[in-house]
């Protein structure tokens, strides 16, 4: 039997008058076929908002160190969680997100893994979900490090008033003189970091990436 | 009944005439969230005077009152129990324009006059028994800040010096109040103005394109 084509009965005298055969196509067998190499999607990490814990945004780079699952190679999208509450002035800001490798030396973020720039505008999200997918971003090695740069312009610029230190015992004491400091929006939530998974890079021109004790609330969905 | 109508056009013409009100840059509270004044890493802001340049259509016009937007921190962004002082004293000048340099050139006041405020995010100030009238179509008004104890602040850089032999001190500067707003409107120049310390005028672009002019309107009235 010949696969694709409708069954034929010849007799033996058709043969004998002619050795040629022709068979008729059966579309009815040619069924379609998808094929896809979309893996199933998975979400990597949670935000991990420490309670009380309170992340004033001086600028520069925050952030967490990730580590891709065997299965999954795409990072697809980029999930952050900020701070809106007890702010009075605009929610709106400009930010961009970078990927690194990790530095073998220092353990912290390296070289960036994805050139393009990821610039994300938001109004008033408290959680901005950001899909990269169009970027292709393929993880080859663990770990890798997702960055929330904060842009210093006036759009991002915001006020604060510092008039307590913790001491102590996580006693407030008063400072004086009471001190203006400028922050900027994003304000990402934050949580305690486990090993090596917090990292900043200050504002300040000719910083180095810093082990730090907070980590910002990001969670990735890798396919 | 030909007289009552003459009467009312005649009343009508006046009324037209005399209520040509003008209000130029105008702002509101949520207009403004960004201010200047202070030190950034970007800029060391040591400025003497801030000027909003405004142009009419029509010369001879007379400024009424003159809004200026300035920062004030509500007592919720921290875990205050005390009132920041916001209470500032500055000067208040009105400006030709030099028809050499385009900048704010004689003034249109015999002497800058003293603005006190103590908590108005927008502070209003009547000029109507100054009658002062603009000769041309191009006016400035400025404020100018006073560096005394009252309007003096504290604002902390980051990082710190090592000022004594093992014992390590913040960063900081003085600033001082009113901490002027700045706005965004749609065009691609900057009309504000700043004044060095070597007294020479110079227009203000730090911000562009992002904030184009000094939160500073102008109540104008034709006759």
């Amino acid at each position: 039997m010949a696969v694709g084509y409708l069954p034929l009965k010849l007799a033996v005298s058709d043969l004998i008058a002619s050795s040629e055969v022709y068979l008729q196509e059966d579309i009815k067998t040619l069924k379609e076929v998808n094929i896809s190499d979309k893996r199933k999607e998975l979400m990597v990490r949670s935000y991990n908002i420490g309670t009380h814990l309170y992340f004033r945004n001086n600028g520069g780079q925050l952030a967490k160190r990730f580590e891709m699952p065997a299965t999954h190679q795409y990072l697809k999208e980029i999930w952050i969680n900020r701070n809106l509450t007890n702010f009075p002035f605009s929610t709106e800001t400009r930010f961009r997100i970078n990927i690194y490798n990790e530095n073998p030396e220092t353990k912290g973020p390296g070289e960036r893994i994805c050139l393009d720039t990821i610039e994300v505008h938001d109004l008033n999200n408290s959680e901005i979900r950001v899909d990269v997918s169009k970027y292709n971003i393929s993880i080859t090695s663990n770990p890798f490090f997702v960055g929330i740069e904060t842009i210093p312009i006036p759009y991002n610029e915001r006020y604060y008033i510092s008039r307590y230190t913790i001491g102590a015992g996580s006693i407030e004491e008063r400072k004086s003189p009471e001190y203006y400091e400028i922050m900027y929006q994003p304000f990402v939530s934050i949580g305690r970091p486990k090993d090596n998974e917090g990292w900043s890079l200050p504002l300040v021109p000719g910083s180095k990436w810093i082990k730090v004790n907070i980590v910002p609330a990001i969670k990735i969905v890798v396919n | 009944m030909r007289y009552l109508l003459f009467v009312s056009i005649m009343f009508s013409t006046l009324a037209t005439v005399a209520q040509e009100n003008l209000i130029l840059n105008g702002i509101h509270k949520d207009s403004v969230c960004f201010y200047i004044g202070f030190q950034k890493v970007n800029e060391q802001f040591n400025y003497l005077q801030a000027a909003q340049k405004f142009s009419t259509e029509k010369a001879g016009s007379i400024l009424q009152q003159v809004e200026l937007g300035r920062l004030i921190i509500p007592a919720n962004v921290v875990e205050s129990r005390i009132v920041e002082p916001t209470n500032t004293t500055f000067l208040l000048h009105i400006y030709d324009v030099d028809s050499l340099t385009g900048a704010p050139g004689a003034s249109l006041i015999s002497e800058p006059l003293e603005v006190k405020n103590r908590s108005n995010p927008i502070v209003k100030i009547d000029l109507r028994k100054y009658k002062i009238r603009i000769p041309g179509k191009t006016f400035f008004v400025s404020i100018e800040w006073l560096t005394n104890s009252i309007n003096q602040r504290f604002m902390q850089l980051s990082g710190n010096i090592e000022l004594v032999p093992g014992k390590r001190f913040r960063k900081t500067a003085f600033i001082y109040q009113p901490f002027v707003g700045m706005v965004k409107n749609k065009k691609t120049t900057s009309d504000a103005w700043v004044m060095t310390s070597e007294r020479q005028w110079k227009l203000y672009t730090h911000n562009m394109p992002y904030m184009t002019d000094i939160a500073i309107s102008a109540h104008l009235v034709n006759n």
